[in-house]
């Protein structure tokens, strides 16, 4: 696996570098689409990949789930499926990281159903232990395992907030988008268009956010900018490929698209 | 030919996203975008390409907003001075209420003149900023070329020096000196600038928003300190090395050197609201159609109405109390009549093929089935669903003056189900203090918005029993260019003491300008996603205002209007109610909507049930 990019935006790498010695439960707050997940991916080559360890061996060093509000505990810890004339059990992805060692991220973990998120609580505290009331199994986590979660407080309603007594098993790292000067940096490698694209890519961005509360709390993410500037590598117009990636992805309201059309218009030479 | 009114929408959208806040678009004359809003023609008929024209508004509005984001109105005198020798000559006084820029102006023998320079000058500068910053701009400056005016032939040479690239107000400023000396040996060149003009108003409310913001900090500095010598004074005096005293003389200046600060904001603040007006510049505002019945035809864009959150921190003292205690002795019995229709929860459902238990008795059918050779069925999973209403509500409070009326009122008597508080989290009896309350005095006459009020918040309290999505909103205004809608609730907020408190907080305001505040809740609810919507109006009286319909006091034009507006909510598929306590609504409400969407109720007391009558009988539970 080669290292996957990342443009640290202050010292999160160190911290949780530090909090992953320690094993230290780590909540990542911060806008769809600015980089929780790379980030995750990222720290998970730093500490498993290039450890001279036996972490490095680990086949699935990161397991990750996307949470819904359908998500179950089930979903989480496994279950018991049909084979032939028996059932067999099935480890679901959080007992198979904590079997194994592997970072668990819980990806906008609010979105799941309440159950879950207290399923994260005895694993989180020095008892490191998933207890499996369908087999009666009680997990002890292996030395390596760390659980890893993200949510959106912005976007996120209210009644969806997490527990005080969840939140307060982690420590917190915020992040948002980077400022324009950087986000053009990403753009520019990721996408691998000059940087005049590029600047004018992140300048997009930063005028679109501004309509965030106008039916796309998220803005627009740093994911689709890259996008564009991805179709304007490969020749697409650049109007074109800010059309595609961003006018008609951001909003479904007519409104707000022309809205954003008319900032891409004025923005792209 | 484009009209303002046609692109109001995506233009105001347009130039939210360039600001980062939200611009109010109106018609008018000026240069320069400031509080009041972003000033552009009514129309614009330059070309026959309607596209084109509508680029020339986008233009128009990238430029008035240039002079904030190139740093017009971030001139400082003092800086001014140091890189103008010649400024230097005169005095510059200590303190100044002007802005900067009249400051600067007021250096030369005739401001006006330099006032009209710096205007020409800087606009040519931040125009070349801005189409720098937004090049795709550009193409729509080059096609308006030939219907520009070319400017003098003197100020050339200085107009080329502002376009260029690293060119600030500074530059500006020195340009005009250099220029002033022409123009002021032949001032019949101008004829404009003898006030301060709209830039240097614009730059004073740009300072109070500094000034705000240290205040803010100020504020942050003293509570700090306080709250530092009531915790932990003695460690602070060791870390800091220093005697009681000195700490108490740091604090008297925080103090003092903040009280100023409020003093310079507060009357800054009554000069600027003179000079703008009393608009509620921090509100969104929104332009809705008007139905003239006279002409059959709608007005486009005619009403602006602003939406304007209500701080729950203006409720007086005692008024969400005072509410609690008269909803109290029916909020047990609405809540549970409410809960008897519908529960909400989680519920199992068996035999699909996915969930996450198997389910037993499936399980065994398969079984058997596979024994009898029979295929069986897969759907062997239970899974928990969610179950939920899929029904959102949007209240809607007429605030009109005359609901400060009193009413003949009698006591509310509590209920049987009447009983202690159960649920600690509960807003509604959260609060143990409700129960010591002294007693209300006979002198506080209960008046419309009062019941109005506690109608709203028993119907509050009734859907949160349930789950149904609600609003909460109040209306009034005065004249088309300022219909106000409170905000007390939004739809996605939670009921705590918060949203509460600003339902307590709603109170009487002006006329009753019924249309565009119902048009602005549909819009509202058209939003909202669900699939059944509901909007409840609750009124006491017919649809008023100082300019609704060509004849104060005729009202006919209002209630026609009205009748569209709930006409266009039954088109877009949002139910509609009106309750109103004015026992002669019979007269104006059969006009203006079916009979079985109103109620007319006779004594105001028994608004609270007819709410919820209506409410369930919409909703069909």
């Amino acid at each position: 696996m080669s290292e996957p990019y990342y443009l640290p935006l202050a010292d999160e790498v160190e911290v949780f570098e530090a909090a992953y010695h320690s094993r230290l439960p780590v909540l990542l707050k911060g806008p769809t689409g600015c980089g929780k997940t790379r980030f995750v991916e990222h720290m998970t080559w730093r500490l498993y990949e290039t450890s001279d360890g036996p972490r490095a061996d680990l086949d699935v060093p990161l397991v990750t789930v996307s949470c819904h509000e359908d998500l179950t505990a089930t979903d989480l810890v496994g279950r018991y499926l049909l084979r032939g004339d028996e059932t067999v059990w099935q480890d679901g992805p959080l007992t198979q990281a904590a079997r194994t060692g592997a970072i668990c991220y819980l990806d906008e973990i609010v979105e799941a159903r309440k159950d879950t998120t207290v399923l994260v609580h005895s694993l989180t505290d020095h008892r490191r232990l998933l207890p499996i009331d369908k087999t009666g199994e009680l997990l002890a986590a292996h030395a390596d395992f760390l659980l890893v979660i993200s949510y959106n407080p912005g976007y996120q309603s209210v009644l969806k907030d997490l527990k005080t007594s969840t939140r307060q098993r982690f420590v917190s790292l915020t992040f948002d988008y980077p400022d324009s000067a950087t986000e053009a940096e990403i753009i520019a490698h990721e996408s691998g268009v000059d940087a005049d694209v590029a600047d004018r890519l992140a300048a997009i961005g930063v005028k679109v956010r501004n309509l965030r509360e106008h039916g796309f709390e998220e803005g627009v993410s740093t994911r689709l900018l890259i996008y564009a500037g991805e179709l304007i590598r490969r020749g697409i117009d650049p109007r074109r490929a800010a059309e595609i990636a961003i006018v008609q992805t951001v909003s479904d309201d007519a409104n707000v698209q022309k809205a954003v059309a008319d900032i891409v218009d004025v923005i792209l030479p | 030919m484009v009209a303002l009114v046609d692109i109001e929408r995506t233009l105001a959208l347009f130039a939210e996203g360039i600001a980062g806040r939200h611009c109010h678009l109106k018609v008018g004359e000026e240069d320069a975008a400031d509080r009041g809003g972003v000033y552009l023609p009514g129309s614009i008929d330059l070309f026959e390409d309607e596209a084109l024209n509508a680029a020339i508004y986008r233009l128009r509005v990238l430029v008035q907003l240039g002079f904030r984001e190139f740093g017009t109105y971030a001139f400082d005198i003092g800086r001014a001075r140091n890189r103008l020798p010649a400024l230097a000559v005169r005095p510059l006084p200590a303190v100044h209420r002007e802005s900067d820029l009249t400051v600067f102006f007021d250096h030369f023998e005739a401001p006006p003149v330099a006032r009209s320079l710096f205007h020409v000058i800087e606009s040519a500068r931040v125009e070349a900023q801005t189409l720098r910053r937004y090049p795709g701009a550009r193409k729509y400056q080059e096609a308006l070329g030939p219907h520009r005016e070319a400017p003098s032939e003197f100020l050339r040479p200085a107009l080329d020096r502002v376009r260029e690239a690293d060119a600030t107000v500074y530059d500006t400023a020195e340009a005009v000196v250099e220029c002033y000396d022409v123009l002021a040996a032949d001032p019949g060149e101008t004829g404009r600038g003898a006030t301060p003009g709209q830039m240097e108003w614009a730059q004073r409310d740009v300072r109070l928003e500094d000034w705000e913001s240290e205040l803010d900090d100020a504020d942050v500095q003293v509570a700090a300190m306080e709250a530092a010598e009531v915790l932990g004074g003695d460690e602070v005096k060791v870390a800091e090395g220093r005697g009681e005293g000195d700490m108490r003389d740091v604090g008297r200046d925080l103090v003092r050197a903040r009280d100023e600060l409020q003093r310079r904001v507060d009357a800054e603040r009554a000069v600027l609201r003179q000079h703008f007006g009393e608009t509620p510049h921090d509100a969104r505002s929104f332009l809705y159609d008007e139905w003239d019945y006279l002409d059959r035809r709608y007005r486009k864009g005619w009403c602006r109405l602003f939406e304007i959150d209500i701080d729950p921190a203006a409720a007086e003292d005692g008024d969400a109390r005072r509410l609690m205690r008269s909803v109290r002795p029916y909020a047990r019995a609405v809540r549970r009549r409410f809960e008897q229709i519908r529960p909400v929860g989680y519920r199992r459902t068996r035999k699909v093929t996915d969930g996450d238990e198997l389910d037993l008795g499936a399980l065994v059918d398969a079984r058997s089935d596979l024994r009898a050779g029979v295929s069986p069925d897969d759907r062997v999973y239970s899974q928990r669903k969610r179950t939920r209403r899929d029904v959102s509500a949007a209240f809607l409070v007429d605030l009109s003056a005359s609901t400060d009326d009193p009413v003949e009122e009698p006591v509310p008597e509590p209920t049987a189900h009447d009983g202690p508080p159960q649920n600690l989290r509960d807003p509604w009896f959260d609060d143990d203090t409700f129960e010591r309350e002294r007693p209300a005095t006979a002198e506080q006459k209960r008046r419309i918005i009062d019941i109005q009020k506690e109608a709203v918040a028993l119907m509050a309290m009734a859907l949160e029993g349930i789950g149904d999505e609600y609003g909460v909103y109040g209306f009034s205004g005065y004249g088309k260019d300022c219909v106000e809608f409170y905000v007390a609730k939004e739809f996605d907020a939670p009921f705590r003491r918060r949203a509460l408190d600003a339902i307590a907080a709603m109170n009487p305001k002006r006329s009753t300008r019924m249309g565009p505040a119902i048009r602005h809740a549909v819009a509202k609810l058209a939003a909202a996603g669900t699939a059944l919507r509901v909007l409840m109006i609750v009124s006491d009286g017919f649809p008023q205002d100082c300019d609704y319909g060509p004849e104060r006091g005729n009202h006919e034009y209002g209630l026609w209007d009205t009748a569209k507006a709930l006409e266009e909510a039954e088109r877009a598929g949002i139910q509609t109610f009106c309750v109103t306590v004015d026992r002669s609504g019979h007269d104006y409400l059969r006009r203006m909507c079916p009979e079985t969407h109103y109620m007319v109720i006779a004594e105001t007391e028994g608004l609270p049930a007819a709410l919820q009558k209506a409410y369930r009988q919409l909703t069909q539970i």
